[in-house]
């Protein structure tokens, strides 16, 4: 085959200049960390890492929901354990009250105590977040829960709202104040309390009377611990949601890193290569062109 | 005596002729599309003698350039081969690095947005997290609005590039034409001999032609050649040419009045056109029809909701073409009161289920052109749908790169000079007239040697 002076040269050449520019790529893939530098070096890489990118980020949030859930339980949970709290002295002193040899002067300090508990337990079912929202409200959280005086009626909403922590799991953001308040059943807590002490300023109170109160107060105390375990519930989901999470993320952020991520040592050995295959090319080059019949004319 | 020195100088002529030809092939090693020319020679008319013929010398009978028509064809189609493709390449590149996202895209801005949601759904009744979620639906109408403009941008460049290769397509057809009329006058005048300086030049116009757009051609008896787009529209027919327009709406014209645009293809012109009426045009339609589906069904739900104020929602987005014709942007933000996100479905100023249903959207099936989506998967795709149109136009621009290279090659071979092979030539040919002049040295001295006989 004939073969031309310009031929040569432009043979020569672009070996050179493909050479340079695989190398300049490996280089880029090196400087920038990247295996995939523009969309179009893989687009279905590129497609599935910004759908990773995305899952990611929003795992993130929810677990950011799932921290601030956490928060917002277990200051009710604590709550609800100052509730129990309440009502377990109540119970002593109602089994005080109860007690024949306790005349009514006693009687009037302990029904004292129990209205002071009262007003307590008042504060418990109206606390408000650091943004003055009523927690056991519900949706309603700018309506006090219960009003501070009698009658006492659930002025909250029960409907409750939920916090997504995961991609298909939804949690409870409160506990429904209405049934943890007794509102579902004969008497509400308050009402209670409130009986309870009238009962102990009664004069001449009947120790049957006093005692029967204690068989309310155990349905009224069953219902906090209820409340208080739906929330620790609610706590041991997030736990274990987070735990879930934390597996997928990392999963999700390993598969990320090798869709899009450069192979250092892979693409250091390829740039070397390269670089090998360039010098060839520029040697082979000068050696071609140093060939002429004209100098031996 | 005179036979002798006839035929001598028929050798010095010849000879220093194809001399002048290495030198000119030599001069032009490095000329673009120059052919290599060499001297054909035959023997001249022998004189006839009742004991035979005495031959009377050498004549030269043409110049031949080197020159296949079948490669210079297919160095012309690959040629517009190449130029199609990487000019889509190099426009797909530019589109590509819109939709490039590095923390400041539409999807990091969606998917900001979309977390923003999830903020007012922890906490319903917060102005600061309502606001945030404003500001979050702020800048992802921002990223649409950037998009929309650098594409816009994009098919600006697109429309320039179109222009000025229009006005170089008109510049080659009219030197074509010119190079034509020359060509078939001096066929005509000189008889088969072959101006093959003049065919090298309108090979390489067409050439720089088939850069632009792919075409075909056909040679007249004459030596015109006539050329055609590739769905046979004519450039040129011998001297007649037809000039090319670009009309307000982005059309072809040939001639000022027949629309060719879709008969157009290959080359640097086809490349544009395809990138324009293809690539761009989808990705352009495509990015609006997102950002209509994402007022859409936002709206829907604002619509359905109640806001902070326990006031019915109003709508969210506005989108160029929604049914009260509120914007002209791709998308916009329609509420700037925080209070006004309608986070609520009547539940009070603590109900988040309908911020919830809108966290639901981003992966809640939606139609977009016709295909079942997400929000989510729709703007991912769009990306991926350009990327995948850039890789197929970077894989076809190397594939046709190395055919064009290899055409090129294939020329050269043909046609290219060699200056090794030009170096045995002008051996060869000046040996010839040292031994030429030699020979008339000889005749000369055959004649001195008479001279001498009859002086004594």
């Amino acid at each position: 085959m004939r073969v031309s002076t310009s031929q040569l040269n432009r043979l020569a050449l672009n070996s050179i200049l493909e050479q340079q520019a695989k190398a300049s790529r490996s280089q880029l893939e090196i400087s920038s960390g990247k295996r995939i530098v523009t969309p179009s070096d893989d687009p279905v890489g590129t497609v599935k890492s910004l759908s990773m990118q995305r899952n990611l980020e929003r795992l993130s949030q929810f677990e950011r929901n799932g921290s601030l859930l956490q928060g917002r339980l277990a200051e009710q949970e604590s709550l609800m354990t100052n509730g129990v709290n309440i009502l377990q002295r109540v119970r002593e002193i109602v089994v005080q009250g109860a007690n024949a040899s306790q005349g009514d002067e006693s009687r009037q300090l302990l029904a004292i105590e129990v209205r002071q508990q009262l007003q307590s337990m008042l504060q418990v079912a109206n606390t408000q977040d650091s943004e003055g929202r009523f927690i056991f409200s519900g949706m309603d959280e700018a309506t006090p829960t219960v009003p501070t005086s009698p009658p006492f009626s659930f002025a909250g909403s029960t409907d409750v709202r939920e916090l997504q922590i995961g991609p298909s799991t939804f949690i409870k953001d409160t506990v429904d104040g209405f049934k943890a308040f007794g509102f579902d059943g004969a008497e509400n807590v308050f009402d209670l309390l409130s009986s309870v002490a009238t009962e102990l300023e009664t004069p001449g109170a009947s120790t049957v009377n006093i005692a029967a109160k204690l068989t309310d107060l155990d349905k009224a105390l069953g219902s906090l611990s209820v409340a208080r375990t739906e929330i620790g519930v609610r706590l041991t989901q997030i736990e274990d949601q987070s735990a879930l999470s934390s597996g997928v993320v990392l999963q999700l952020q390993t598969t990320l890193s090798e869709t899009q991520d450069v192979d250092y040592a892979e693409a250091i050995t390829r740039f070397n290569q390269q670089l090998l295959g360039l010098q060839a090319a520029q040697q082979a080059y000068t050696k071609v062109q140093g060939l002429s019949l004209f100098n031996y004319l | 005596m005179s036979s002798i020195l006839n035929t001598a100088l028929s050798a010095l002529n010849a000879n220093q002729r194809a001399l002048a030809t290495v030198s000119n092939n030599i001069a032009n090693v490095n000329t673009d599309g120059y052919s290599r020319q060499t001297v054909d020679m035959a023997t001249r008319q022998p004189n006839q003698f009742g004991f035979g013929a005495i031959g009377t010398g050498v004549q030269i009978t043409g110049i031949r350039r080197s020159y296949d028509e079948f490669v210079t064809t297919q160095l012309r189609n690959n040629t517009a081969g190449f130029f199609d493709q990487n000019t889509r390449y190099e426009l797909g590149s530019q589109l590509e690095r819109v939709l490039v996202d590095e923390g400041n895209g539409i999807n990091s801005a969606f998917s900001r947005f979309f977390n923003s949601l999830q903020d007012v759904a922890a906490s319903p009744s917060s102005l600061s997290a309502r606001q945030v979620m404003l500001s979050q639906a702020q800048a992802l109408a921002n990223r649409f609005v950037d998009a929309n403009a650098q594409f816009t941008e994009v098919g600006n460049e697109v429309d320039a590039r179109i222009n000025v290769a229009i006005n170089d397509m008109n510049a080659l057809v009219q030197r074509i034409g010119d190079l034509n009329e020359v060509i078939s006058k001096s066929s005509g005048q000189r008889q088969g001999a072959q101006p093959n300086d003049l065919l090298d030049q309108r090979d390489s116009a067409i050439l720089e032609l088939s850069k632009l757009v792919k075409v075909s051609t056909t040679q007249a008896a004459d030596g015109s050649m006539s050329v055609f787009t590739g769905s046979g529209q004519p450039l040129v027919l011998s001297g007649q040419i037809n000039t090319l327009s670009l009309d307000n709406n982005g059309r072809i014209l040939l001639g000022g009045v027949s629309d060719i645009t879709t008969s157009l293809s290959g080359g640097a012109v086809g490349g544009l056109l395809a990138f324009r009426d293809g690539t761009l045009a989808t990705a352009k339609q495509e990015l609006s029809e997102i950002a209509k589906t994402i007022a859409d069904q936002f709206n829907a739900l604002q619509v359905g909701g109640v806001d902070l104020a326990g006031a019915n929602g109003t709508p969210l987005f506005g989108y160029n073409g929604d049914a009260d014709n509120s914007t002209e942007s791709i998308l916009s933000v329609r509420i700037n009161d925080p209070v006004k996100i309608a986070a609520s479905q009547g539940g009070g100023i603590g109900d988040n289920s309908n911020i919830l249903a809108m966290a639901a959207l981003e992966r809640s099936a939606v139609n977009i052109n016709g295909k079942t989506t997400t929000l989510g998967d729709s703007l991912r795709g769009l990306v991926g749908t350009v990327a995948n149109q850039v890789r197929e136009a970077r894989l076809g621009s190397e594939a046709q790169n190395s055919l064009m290279q290899q055409s090129l090659l294939r020329r050269d071979g043909i046609s290219g000079v060699n200056l090794d092979e030009e170096a045995a030539d002008l051996m060869k040919y000046q040996q010839a007239y040292q031994a030429a002049a030699q020979m008339s040295s000889v005749a000369n001295s055959i004649f001195q040697t008479l001279m001498d006989a009859f002086r004594r």
